[in-house]
This record gives structure tokens, sequence and C-alpha cells, in this order.
């Protein structure tokens, strides 16, 4: 079985940003702040890298965050910028899927660490709680 | 000091969810010193309760997750690590200092336990096989460490951990 190759795009420019939908979102006292949790930024079950949307894109596209939620209402959204995603060693390849055309795979080893940082680091653009 | 009430039997609004025997609730009518000091007293019981109410209504919700409940493609909770999950946890909150954990379901079908304090971060990822991955941040140290093991020995390096570091 031949490994998938992800190839940065460096036509996605590092100042740009990129959204997560998450499911759990808590509050980190050591913060003072709610953040997501480091489960969130797992890669896909079956081995394909975390997906996400090229918030820059995604807009310019006419579509907004309702369009971003549609059918996951009771989702939050996080974002973080595409400079720490490659700070971190990961990819960002574009992967347009018919009803997100802004859809991008972001590769790499999603070490606890790295999940760490991205937890701590994203901004929550929209609340949730699990459960 | 005044006789307190006790309430003799488990509290059915808060606990009726629960997959477990749950502790009695025992709380006093005037706190246990009847000084300005018991507000803290009834603060801390109400975050007990709360504290069971939101851990309780996680745990529930573990499992009612269908197949693809992240949005993608994440796996449903196996009741296994439910169960391995809801054991680390009555193992850990003898701790004081542990109160009851943030719920978290993984992508893999697994739960992941958190707690997020000013003095550590913790979190224990558990996979239905019982393997769990800890991971701890204690802030004053700066100590960071993370290991793999099977439940008892993960528990059991965590405590002398906690132990090292004063957590406990």
């Amino acid at each position: 079985m031949t490994q998938q190759v992800y190839v940065d795009d460096k036509a996605i420019p590092d100042e740009d940003s990129l959204w997560r939908r998450v499911k759990s979102i808590n509050f980190d006292e050591a913060l003072n702040r709610k953040r997501p949790s480091t489960a969130e930024f797992e890669d896909s079950v079956d081995g394909s890298p975390m997906s996400c949307v090229w918030t820059e894109f995604h807009l310019a596209s006419g579509l907004t965050m309702d369009d971003f939620l549609t059918g996951h209402e009771r989702f939050g959204v996080v974002s973080f910028p595409v400079a720490l995603a490659r700070q971190l060693g990961f990819s960002i390849q574009k992967d347009p899927l018919p009803e997100c055309p802004a859809h991008v795979l972001v590769a790499g080893n999603k070490t606890k660490s790295a999940r760490k940082r991205l937890s701590r680091e994203c901004k929550v653009l929209i609340e949730t709680s699990f459960g | 000091m005044k006789e307190s009430s006790v309430i003799d039997k488990p509290n059915t609004d808060v606990y009726s969810q629960d997959i477990r025997p749950c502790p009695r609730v025992t709380l006093s009518a005037q706190g246990p010193t009847g000084s300005t000091a018991d507000s803290a007293y009834y603060g801390q019981e109400q975050k007990f309760v709360a504290d069971g109410k939101r851990f309780t209504a996680e745990v529930k919700a573990l499992y009612f997750l269908p197949p693809g409940w992240d949005s993608y493609d994440a796996l449903p909770i196996d009741h296994r690590a439910i169960i391995e999950a809801l054991e680390a946890t009555h193992y850990l909150v003898n701790y004081p200092k542990l109160s009851l954990p943030l719920v978290v379901p993984t992508k893999a079908g697994g739960v992941q336990l958190e707690w997020h304090t000013t003095e550590i971060d913790l979190e224990i990822a558990i996979d239905p096989v019982g393997t769990c991955e800890v991971s701890v941040e204690h802030y004053a140290s700066g100590d960071c460490v993370e290991w793999t093991d099977t439940r008892p020995s993960a528990l059991f390096k965590l405590v002398k951990f906690l132990n090292t570091h004063s957590v406990v």
C-alpha cells in the first residue's frame, strides 16, 4: 500500500486562517478562558489528514459561517492561523468538496504537543459544550 | 452547633441518570462552623453538585454519539472505553485537588478525561481496550511528561507524579 504524500500549497498564505468545527470547548483555569480539547485536532480515523476550511477563500466564495455549519448546528468553530499549522510542521493542501470549495487537509504528525498548541492558540469563534 | 439536616437518600434529580451507585450527599443546615467561612463551604458543595451533573451528562452523552458525530468520520464510543474512563475517574477523584474531569469523546471511539486547573494540565486518553495515554504538565515546575500504558500502570505512574509534585 502506498502512502499518500501531501504537498504544502504555498498559494495559501501564512497570514490567512483555517476554521475547524469542534464538539468540545471547556474552560481552562490556567488560561482563564475557554479552549477546545486537544482531541479535536486529530486526523481522520481512516488516516486521512485533519479537515479544515480556508477561511478567506470560503468567504471570498460568497459563503458564510452559517454555510460552514449547515447540518452541524450544535458544533462550535475555532480558527487558527495557517502560519501556526506550518510552524508545527503541517502541510496544507486544497481538497475542494462540492459543498465546500474551501475545504483543505492539514497533514502531518499530530503529536500531543502539537495538538496542545493548536488547542491553546486557536481562537474560539462559536462556543459549544459536549454533553 | 445546631443539628444538621441530612439528606439520607441520593438526590434523584441529580443522580437518576447515573450508571453507578451514587454517593450520599450531605447538606448541612448551618455549615460546619457557623461562621462566615460557611459560604465557602456551601460554594464547594454547590460546585460538587454542579460538577456531578455535568459529568453525568457528559458520560451519558457518550452512549448516544452516532458514527460521524464529529461531523467528519468519528467512530461511535465503545462502551468498554466508557467503563475504563469511569474506573479511572473513580480512582482519581479520591485526590482532593482532582475534581470530576471533563469528558471528551475521541474520534477513534475512545474517551479522554481532562483536568485544566491553575496547577496542572492533565489529559488521559483511553481507548476501547483500556490503553491509557497520559499527558500531564505541572506549571510550577515546568515538568511535562507523557506515557502510554494499561490503565492500572498508567494511573499508578500518574499518582506517583502527582505525589512528587505535591498536587494530591
